[in-house]
């Protein structure tokens, strides 16, 4: 091919657009910054019809100002913005879509606004690209998704434009990496300017526009659990998933979510694991939010190291007096990355654990219910076998079926639930929601959390099945039956039936485990209420004030 | 910020009127009702007259109206209202949809013509423990038969009242029983109210709506039928004829309500279901129900913004 045959063409279409639309913008700026009462004027300069626009909320930090602010903007100027966020959870949010300042989505979680959302969609006020997964969302910014503008929020500012992230930093870096460096336009709001920061988090050179919010951003306590609230029947079950599983799998790594049935876990290690001899042993290596509940198990030696997916409200003071367990900077304050972390989770431990609302009888489960659209966050990330993993660690080969040629082990994918869910529905059921609500909302496929496929075990007050060990849908149907207690699949099965998936080693009830009912007391509880987690933090524990309990 | 919740057909109960807060718009409102109707409004209410349906509806009107604007004269106006059944009537007065006058005349016509088409046999119950979709196909399954029964609303998730012949309702709790219900009970509605079994008389209070000069609200309307949020004085006049014929989907709206940031919830006179409801449903939610205390709460809300 001759020079003089390729069609001439501009190679700088986006830097010269991005140019021209910072010129437009050029005379509310002082260097970066634009003023608190100007942004909304300078986000109707800067943002233009149909564009791909990452508005930084997950389940945790939330850019609320800038979020208010676009929810203002005049929709004759801006509309039919294509909004790429992990969470819908706001109610300006949905506002923005009802406006018409846009009209499609690409999201991870919307729990919060579920109902809206499927009302919606339903009146095509909205367009649903897909619900993802954080990894999926994020790997999307890199490759179809990629932003035109991006709205982040951060603790600290410079002059000069570096930002201070700080336990916060979550998906920050993500976001503005996948818009800085092709030519999309990083807008940021801040907490505060200052003269100096603790450390950058994120470089000047990555950001366009700052601004000083009129308040800090929003940031939920999501992960604090309070151990007055665990039951008897979690520390059962928390008793029978270390033994039977983190111990009998030699479980290094994990990562532990939101539940009360995990805090138990957490708190049983200091007293129970200690007493089984597994310390040291099992639950070194954490891929996990900061939960007040590991305080115990930190405090006693049981973990080596924990990377987070963000930060938790009250834990700030804590995590910088313990950097040899948390990933800290230099001013010592954590740094979280939940990209990161949530790729650690997946492929890097031996072992993820999760809760569920529904179960069907192959092990398929899911938590979305008929007439919400919610989508999962991270936990289809974690809670899957990535079937290229090989490092191989006890826990992960001891999943290996030695039959096959070719060996390799699996990750364990643990669900853990009581056989009835709240206001006495069996959470073992036939059919998902999900198919029902797939059908409904016209989606490609029906929205399942874990499949069947992965899990390899489930925990229920009745005892574990060791699915992984069985060999058709039909004997896993029966392993679940066998720990699915009064449940309608549950009375199905004969003693006998239990009896011989007992003997192959497919099913342990606590007693085969060495547990007593009677053993799973709240005095087992290495903390049972926030006070003695701030007594076990040597008072650096500072608990928001609804986990404050003073006067109860 | 406040959501006004107007009780329908199964809060009343007897001498309501005597016991609604002592204030003038209270009063100036019932005065207007008698003048209209011409028939004195404490009297809809006495223990036998409230047998009627058509009492019982121009009462609630009348009631959650006066009680609407009392509050709005002591400065309290909500940033949503939301009425249930007839108390969308009222509701939409409050949004400033149509006049009061307007709604007396239709709740009139309204409660004469149900009364009229179903005067005995027929009627509406509540299944507790069982949810929408479960109650949902065990009717469907109970016409199958050649039973009367249909869901009339969603109070909550495991709170559904159904609606219909009497014989197919009891029909529709022993089969609820079997199936894990926890609690099977009979309303104090003697019509079958949200029911397919009104879409005759729907089209009729359409019409009489359409001869009515209606005007876009003045605070946004939460749909019976739809659970949405309505804005516009045509949607309204829709629900409003059309929501004795379709299920009232008060929970989801309640959630619509609370998902918008929705936290403080009044239901207003008689009664205060709604407002147990919300805060059973709600964990984070304050709801209260005006039942004398129109002093103090109008402070309350005041103060709380």
């Amino acid at each position: 091919m001759t020079q003089a045959s390729k069609a001439k063409r501009s190679w700088t279409t986006r830097r010269d657009a991005k140019r021209k639309r910072m010129q437009q913008a050029d005379h509310l700026l002082d260097g970066k910054y634009v003023e608190t009462n100007q942004v909304t004027q300078a986000l109707e300069m800067l943002i233009h019809p149909k564009d791909r626009v990452v508005l930084e909320g997950n389940n945790q930090k939330q850019a609320s100002f800038l979020s208010e602010a676009l929810a203002d903007v005049d929709v004759d100027t801006v509309h039919d913005l294509h909004m790429i966020m992990s969470s819908l959870s706001r109610p300006e949010h949905l506002d923005i879509f009802e406006k018409g300042i846009a009209n499609q989505v690409d999201f991870s979680f919307s729990g919060p606004q579920s109902l809206r959302v499927s009302q919606m969609i339903e009146d095509g006020q909205m367009q649903m690209g897909n619900i993802h997964t954080y990894l999926e969302l994020y790997g999307r910014l890199f490759i179809d998704l990629i932003p035109n503008v991006a709205l982040i929020a951060a603790d600290q500012a410079d002059a000069a434009g570096n930002l201070y992230t700080g336990a916060n930093t979550e998906e920050t870096p993500t976001i503005v990496e996948a818009t800085a460096f092709r030519e999309g336009i990083v807008i940021v709001q801040v907490n505060e300017r200052v003269d100096e920061l603790p450390r950058v988090d994120i470089p000047a050179s990555w950001i366009d526009v700052i601004v000083v919010a009129n308040q800090p951003y929003q940031l939920e306590a999501l992960f604090t659990r309070n151990p007055r609230h665990i039951t008897e029947i979690q520390i059962l079950m928390g008793m029978m998933t270390l033994r039977g599983i983190y111990e009998k799998h030699q479980v290094q790594s994990l990562n532990h979510g939101i539940g009360f049935n995990t805090a138990a876990i957490e708190l049983l290690l200091p007293t129970y694991g200690e007493s089984l001899g597994l310390r040291g042993k099992i639950c070194q290596h954490w891929a996990a939010n900061p939960h007040p509940t590991l305080i115990p198990a930190i405090e006693s030696g049981w973990i080596d190291s924990i990377h987070c997916f963000g930060g938790e409200r009250g834990m700030e003071k804590y995590i910088a007096e313990r950097p040899d367990v948390f990933f800290v900077g230099r001013d010592g304050s954590l740094r979280s990355n939940r990209t990161l972390c949530q790729m650690a989770g997946q492929y890097a431990v031996d072992l993820f654990i999760g809760s569920t609302l529904q179960m069907d009888y192959a092990g398929n489960s899911s938590t979305v219910t008929r007439g919400r659209l919610a989508g999962f966050g991270g936990a289809p990330n974690m809670g899957h076998d990535p079937k290229g993993r090989r490092h191989s660690t006890p826990a992960w080969l001891d999943m290996m079926n030695p039959d096959e040629t070719l060996v390799r082990g699996k990750k364990l994918v643990v669900q853990m639930m009581e056989t009835y869910q709240q206001g006495n529905t069996p959470v073992f059921t036939e059919r998902l929601d999900a198919v029902d609500v797939a059908k409904e909302s016209n989606m490609d496929t029906p929205p399942v959390m874990i499949y069947g496929e992965d899990v390899t075990h489930l925990v229920t007050e009745e005892g574990i099945a060791y699915l992984y060990k069985t060999d058709s849908i039909a004997e896993r149907k029966e392993a679940i039956a066998a720990v699915a207690g009064v449940t309608p699949i549950g009375q199905e099965q004969s003693l006998k039936q239990k009896e011989r998936l007992r003997s192959n080693g497919i099913v342990a009830y606590p007693n085969d485990l060495g547990i007593r009912h009677s053993d799973a007391k709240r005095s087992l509880l290495a903390a049972q209420s926030v006070e003695d987690l701030i007594t076990w933090s040597d008072g650096l524990y500072d608990p928001p004030e609804q986990f404050r309990s003073y006067w109860s | 910020m406040v959501v006004f919740l107007f009780p329908g057909q199964g809060s009343q109960f007897p001498d309501m009127f005597y016991t609604l807060p002592n204030h003038p718009k209270v009063e100036e409102t019932i005065e207007r009702a008698n003048i209209c109707v011409g028939e004195n409004p404490y009297d809809w209410s006495k223990h036998s007259a409230l047998q009627s349906s058509r009492n019982v509806q121009l009462s609630l009107l009348t009631i959650g109206v006066g009680c609407a604007q009392a509050l709005l004269s002591e400065g309290i106006s909500p940033q949503f209202v939301a009425g249930h059944s007839v108390g969308t009537f009222s509701a939409a007065v409050t949004a400033n949809v149509l006049s009061f006058e307007d709604a007396l005349q239709v709740v009139k016509y309204r409660g004469e013509k149900m009364e009229e088409a179903y005067p005995y046999g027929y009627g509406m119950g509540v299944i507790q423990g069982l949810d929408n979709y479960t109650v949902d196909h065990l009717l469907q399954d109970a016409r199958k038969e050649g039973h009367t029964v249909y869901i009339a609303n969603e109070n909550s998730e495991t709170q559904i009242v159904i609606s219909g012949c009497s014989k197919s309702i009891e029909h529709a709790f022993s089969i609820a029983s079997e199936k894990g219900a926890k609690k099977m009970q009979w309303l104090d509605v003697k019509v079958p109210s949200h029911s397919p079994l009104f879409s005759e008389l729907a089209e009729k209070i359409d019409q009489k709506l359409q001869t009515i000069n209606l005007s876009a609200p003045k605070i946004p309307y939460v749909s019976n039928r739809s659970a949405r949020l309505l804005r516009d004085s045509e949607k309204i006049r829709e629900d409003l004829a059309f929501n004795i014929e379709a299920p009232v989907r008060w929970h989801s709206g309640m959630t619509m309500l609370y998902e918008r940031g929705a936290r403080q919830f009044l239901q207003l006179p008689p009664g205060r279901i709604y407002a147990e409801l919300a805060s059973q449903v709600f964990e984070d939610v304050r709801a209260l129900s005006l039942t004398n205390n129109l002093d103090s709460i109008a402070k309350f809300l005041r103060r709380s913004g």
